[in-house]
Order: structure tokens, then sequence, then C-alpha cells
């Protein structure tokens, strides 16, 4: 527990946030029993829907009077698609949610705070990582409880570094130039594989966790951009990207965890910047031929920070309108899905020992069976200490709309159509166009 | 008697349909009012069907057109400020250039390689038939489907096409055929082509068996050879086929999304951003109907004119076929 002393998790709050587990039945309402039978409508993001269907399976079976009917959208498009389906009221009762789309769906008044229909949210607090509770509230208020609380990591294939006599993983991204040159000397053709479309959410979130690496940040406390200026980490940090692929052709770029997951599999790169679920993938024996070689190194630049977000379980504003039986069903629904039942966060922990899925819930980080879990893919000391680096990014209303603008800029610089410069000019004015839409 | 019973009775041996035969009037006009009032009552509901679906669509696009329209903004007049934005932005001037790039390459290249197959389908072989119903099969496949199989072919690192490329020892490193620009256009087209091919095959395949074979033992006996034949029979004869082809071709290349969204999203860059991929990203992944809108009614106006232009420049009963 020692690692994870930091400026922003301290032992005492870590010690308190145990402690308060332990308490949790006095903190924490039990769900309550609903009593007639009530559906509710509930959306996600295409991942591992079986589990969540066994999951909604084993809810069913202990609140007899609520049917869950589940739907579920391509991880790419859930943004627009659950827009869509707020704005024409088609049925939506809880979904999982993002940081960086909560300002938007809030904003627009189609989720609403947990705190003010469920006493028992506040009792979480002190149970739920500060970033991942930051990430998951809006104006002073808490929206939902965690489906899942990661960090975005800088990953490598040890064995590749040792045979190419580099001893130890890149702390700066200089370093990861050097290494990648030594690497590509060597005959690796591109030893960074980058995840990057033009539509991936996540895109955005990477680039902010590699930026954070810097100790930089994307947008100040005004909301205003700071990647235009070209000293700061934002711009660093794009420019290094695009100069590795057009310049150093030390990059490649694939578009999606699942086709990253195969060459770094098969050994063709040897450093990538993901969801640090993925290092569970990349080590599993089961699927990876190479499992075993992957590990974790802080988050090159000055600080080591990484972003650290929150997906999570938000109630509609259409749930409170259909009456107090679905937003007693609701939340049922969310305290037992993101919260602590009979003692345990028993989904949280179900994802993280079955599908290596970082957690909000500060006590997991103390429950053996996790600990176990989590050692057979990843350090866990450096795990904990580059959990206790991770901090939530700053949010704005327009982010969600701003990354359809920022993937492709950073797509045509990184396809050598524009400079760096451009490119990040270009989204500095697509920002503040954006933000004078919405602000006046 | 019915609306179609008097189409049969006016037909005459010759008739092309087109022309009213002397004393077909005076038949349909003792009885033209019950016929013109069944025919008009036949007729009303789908051409108010396609009235309604038409216009008000069309009214809806324009004046959504001249608004910004969009969940998270309030929504406000605009004028014609989303067709400035548009014209003035990057992402626009580069996506019409790869439309017509990539619209230009598609139809010339799936003409050629229409008529090649439809004259090799045309010959008998031994396993014909099976090829004509095997060929038929990518034009089956949805695009979007059609597109992640292709995707799965062009993976840079893992690729089908790079691994077997690797394993014959003709590359060295994996090429990036979706994250280098020239390779993911030549991608693009190609995936386009492959489903296209068979549909244009076939048409033209129909074409050129409705052609009388008399007329190659003719031209045989004249002493014309293949080139000539093809040139002096088979080419006129299959030439309003061919412009059919043209015209449908080019407005599917002008509308193509779907194939683009699976295989490429629109990237590397925006090296296959193609003006549909563009007007669904402006409207539904950034939210902007408005601009998608204004967007939608400038490639409609696109497609209109480019058809009217080839319309025009065609030689005058083009699209008749006078080969026989």
């Amino acid at each position: 527990m020692r690692d994870l002393i930091s400026n922003r998790i301290d032992r005492r709050k870590l010690l308190g946030g145990t402690a308060a587990a332990m308490a949790a039945p006095a903190l924490v309402r039990a769900p309550q029993r609903v009593r007639a039978q009530e559906a509710i409508d509930f959306t996600i993001w295409n991942y591992a829907e079986d589990i969540v269907q066994e999951n909604i399976d084993l809810f069913q079976q202990a609140n007899s009077g609520v049917t869950v009917n589940l739907s579920s959208f391509a991880w790419p498009e859930f943004h627009t698609t659950m827009v869509n389906r707020f704005t024409s009221g088609t049925p939506t009762d809880v979904t999982y949610n993002g940081g960086n789309w909560l300002e938007e769906f809030a904003a627009a008044g189609w989720v609403v705070p947990l705190e003010d229909y469920f006493d028992w949210v506040a009792g979480y607090q002190d149970l739920v990582f500060p970033f991942a509770w930051q990430d998951m509230t809006y104006q002073g208020k808490v929206y939902g409880l965690p489906y899942y609380s990661d960090i975005i990591t800088f990953m490598y294939n040890e064995r590749i570094l040792e045979e190419a006599g580099i001893s130890a993983p890149p702390t700066t991204w200089d370093e990861v130039t050097e290494q990648s040159l030594i690497l590509k000397e060597a005959g690796m053709a591109q030893p960074f594989v980058y995840e990057f479309s033009n539509t991936l959410p996540n895109v955005i979130e990477a680039f902010a966790s590699m930026v954070f690496g810097r100790g930089g940040e994307l947008i100040d406390e005004e909301l205003n951009p700071l990647w235009t200026d070209p000293e700061s980490p934002a711009a660093q940090q794009f420019t290094w990207l695009v100069n590795a692929k057009t310049q150093d052709d030390i990059l490649t770029i694939m578009d999606h965890e699942s086709t990253i997951a195969p060459a770094m599999n098969t050994g063709q790169h040897a450093f990538t910047v993901m969801y640090n679920y993925m290092l569970a993938d990349l080590n599993n024996a089961a699927t990876s031929a190479l499992a075993g070689e992957f590990k974790l190194a802080l988050m090159p630049g000055e600080t080591h920070e990484c972003y650290g977000f929150a997906k999570m379980y938000n109630m509609t504003q259409m749930a409170v309108d259909r009456g107090d039986a679905i937003v007693e069903a609701s939340g049922n629904f969310i305290q037992y899905f993101g919260g602590e039942v009979d003692g345990t966060f028993q989904v949280a922990k179900r994802w993280a020992i079955d599908q290596g899925l970082g957690f909000g819930q500060i006590p997991l980080t103390e429950d053996p069976e996790v600990i176990e879990a989590f050692s057979q893919w990843i350090d866990v000391d450096l795990w904990r200490e580059q959990l206790g680096l991770a901090r939530a990014r700053r949010q704005a209303i327009w982010y969600g709309i701003f990354a359809e603008s920022f993937n492709p800029l950073l797509g045509q610089a990184l396809n050598g159509e524009i400079t760096a410069e451009e490119a990040l000019q270009a989204a500095g004015d697509e920002w503040n166009s954006l933000k004078e839409q919405v602000q006046g | 008697m019915g609306f179609g019973e008097r189409t049969v009775v006016n037909r005459t041996p010759g008739d092309n349909g087109t022309q009213p035969q002397a004393g077909a009037g005076s038949v349909g006009r003792a009885r033209r009012s019950p016929d013109w009032l069944t025919g008009v009552i036949m007729v009303a509901p789908v051409a108010l069907l396609i009235a309604v679906f038409f216009v008000y669509s069309t009214y809806r696009a324009v004046y959504q057109s001249t608004r910004i329209e969009s969940p998270i903004f309030k929504p406000r007049f605009v004028g014609l400020q989303n067709y400035r934005d548009l014209l003035d932005g990057r992402f626009f001037r580069q996506a019409s250039e790869n439309s017509l790039v990539f619209v230009f390459t598609v139809v010339p290249v799936l003409l050629v390689l229409g008529v090649l197959v439809a004259l090799l389908l045309n010959e008998p072989f031994r396993g014909n038939t099976a090829l004509r119903i095997g060929m038929i099969l990518p034009w089956a496949l949805p695009a979007a489907v059609a597109g992640l199989v292709w995707k799965w072919i062009f993976l840079d690192s893992w690729g089908a096409l790079n691994g077997i490329l690797g394993r014959l020892g003709v590359i060295d490193a994996p090429i990036g055929f979706l994250s280098q620009s020239r390779w993911a256009k030549l991608a693009v087209v190609v995936v386009f082509v492959w489903t296209q091919l068979p549909l244009a095959s076939i048409f033209l395949l129909a074409a050129v068996q409705s052609i009388s074979p008399e007329l190659y033992e003719a031209a045989e006996l004249d002493g014309a050879g293949a080139l000539g034949r093809f040139r002096t029979i088979t080419l006129p004869g299959i030439r309003p086929m061919l412009l059919i082809v043209a015209l449908f071709e080019l407005l599917m290349a002008f509308t193509n999304f779907d194939l683009v969204y699976a295989l490429t999203q629109g990237g590397p860059g925006t090296a296959t951003t193609l003006v549909s991929y563009f007007a669904w990203a402006e409207s539904f992944r950034k939210l902007n109907f408005g601009a998608g809108a204004a967007m939608a009614i400038m490639i409609a106006i696109a497609a209109l004119v480019v058809i009217l232009v080839l319309m025009r420049a065609m030689p005058k009963g083009a699209l008749v076929d006078d080969s026989q």
C-alpha cells in the first residue's frame, strides 16, 4: 500500500477507504427490493455483453420485481447513438457513460445527479479514487457509480528490449525515440504502434495521458486550449507523435486495440499506449504466444502522471419521468452493478478478476483475489504507483464533439497532409468556435 | 376495360410504344374519361407518396441547411453560413478532391473490366455457369461486410496480403496498405471495383448477348478480325448499356459511404474521406445537422450537374439500341 502514497491518493485516504468499506453497511443503504414488476432499459457499448447479461441475470434473481432490457452499441458510435436516443426520446433508464461525455449529457438534462435521488451515493465518495469521483462529477454533483475505472498506460515488450541491449524501458519521450531507433536499426520496422482512427473516442484520452506524463494539461481552468502554445506539453507531445510517424518512421497506426494485440503478440512492435486492461490481454497465455513479455512502465515524461477515468452507470431523466418505481429500480440496479452489495463490490470485482478491468473502488486494491489475479499480468507495485499518479482531465460540454475534429486533424498531421503546427492551430480554432457557440 | 388493357389494345406490330397510332386516338377518346380517371386513381397514391417524401424531405433539408441544428447548441437561423463554412473548410475541399479522383478512377476501370468480363462470360467454356453464379457473390455482400473482409486482408502488420507477400519474399517489411495515403486510396478503389464489377458485368453480358450472332457471322465472312468485330459490332451494340452502367456506377461511387466507413474510416488522415462520408461525419459524429444538410444538398446538386453534363455529352440517340 505504501506505493500508493502520493499527492493524490495518500496512505491515510486508502486506509480510510478500506475502513470505510468495512463499515459500508452503516454508510451505504442496502439495495431496496422493488415491489411491482418493473422493466428498465439499459444501454451499453459492446464489451463482453455475455458477462453483462450474466450479471443482469444475477441482479434479476436478487430483485425479482425488475426486468432489465439490455441494448448494446458499437463503441466508436456510442456517443452519437446515445445523443440520438436521447433527442428522439428512445426509452433509456440506465446507461454506460464516460467522463468525456458526462458534461454534455448532464448539461442537456439527459442524465441526472444520483445524489439528488439516493442518499446512499455520498457514502461512496471515500471508497472511490479521487480521479474517478471527479470524472463522475459535474458542477459539484455526482452522476454515477463506476462501471470500471482505469488508467491509460505505457506498455513495452521486455524481451525485445533486452535482446536489443536496452536494459530499462524509456522514462522520457526522447528516450522512446532513441530506443525505437535502436530497435529499428536492429530490424523492427516500426517499434511504436499507436491506436488511432478518425472515429475512435479514446484517441484524445490516450493523447491526454501522454500529455499528463509530461506534466501538462489540455485546457486551462477557463477552458482555453493550451496546445496552441508550441512550448506546452500538449503541443510537444502532438509534435512528437507526428515526427515519430513522418520523420523518424518509428510509429505505425492501427485502428483498434483488437488489431494491436495480435501485432504485439507476434513481436512486431515493442511499445504502445493503451487502456491498462490491454496488458492483461497481451499477457494472457491462452491467447498470446508472447504472454509474460509485456510490462508496464510509468508514463514517459517529467512527472509520469497519466490519465485516469471512470466509465460509469448513469440514470437518465427518462427514468425519472417514468416515476418513483423506475427510479428506485434504476438506483438498485446502479448500486448492484457499481456499488457494494453484501459487503463486496461484486460486479466490479468480477470485471477485475475475469477481464483485468481497472476499478474505481479503493477497497478492491486490497482484495486478495483481485491482487492474485492482477499479479498474473502486471507488476502490482508499479501499477499501484502509476495509479497513484493518475488524474482526471478537465472537461467541457463540447469535448465529445471536439474529439470528432481533433482526430481527423491529428490524422492529417500523422499522414503528412498538414504540419503539426497547422493541425494544432486548427484544433485550437475548432475548440474556440465550439466554446463560443456553447457559451455565446 | 382497365388501364393496362387499353395499352395492349393500342399497340400494333412495329409500335415501339412511344408514338400514338392512327385511329387509336378516336378509340381512346371515346373512353377517355373513365380510363383517365381510373389511371389517375391508380397512380395517385404512389405519386402522392413520392411527392410528399420528395417535396417534404427536400424542403426539410433546405430548411435545416440554413440553421444551426445540434442537440447541444441553441438552434437558430444562420442563412447560408453553413454553406460558406463548408466551402471554406479544409475537410470539404479535401473530400471533394478525393471524391472526384475516386469517381473518375473507378468508373472507367469498371467499364473496361466489365466489358472484358462480359466478353469472357459470353464464351462457351466448362464452368461458365458456375463462374457466372459465383462472381455475383461480391455484389451480394453488403459493402460494410466487404469493407471488413478486405480490411483484414489489407491490415499492415498481420493482414493476409502482407503475410503472403512476406512469405513469398516479395517484401521485407509490411506495406501500409491502410496507413499510407496512396495505398489506402488504392485499397478503396480495389474494394469498390470488387463489389461493383459483378453487377456491371452482368448488365453488359446481357447487352452482349442481345446482339444478333448473324452480325458476327456476316462480319467474319467479310474478313473482319476479332478486334474489328468488337469495334464495329459489339461496342455499338452495348453502347446504351455502357452509358447506363457508367451513370449508375458514377452515382454509386459518388455516394459511397459504407465501404469507406468499414475499411478506412476516411483515413489515414483524410486521404480516403469522400464527400458522402464527410456529410455523414458532419451530421452524425459532430452532430452538426445543419452543416450535414447543406453538404447533402451540395452533393445532390453536384451529382445532378455531373449527370446532366454526361447526358448532354452523349451522342444523340446514344441510349437507343440501334445495333439490330
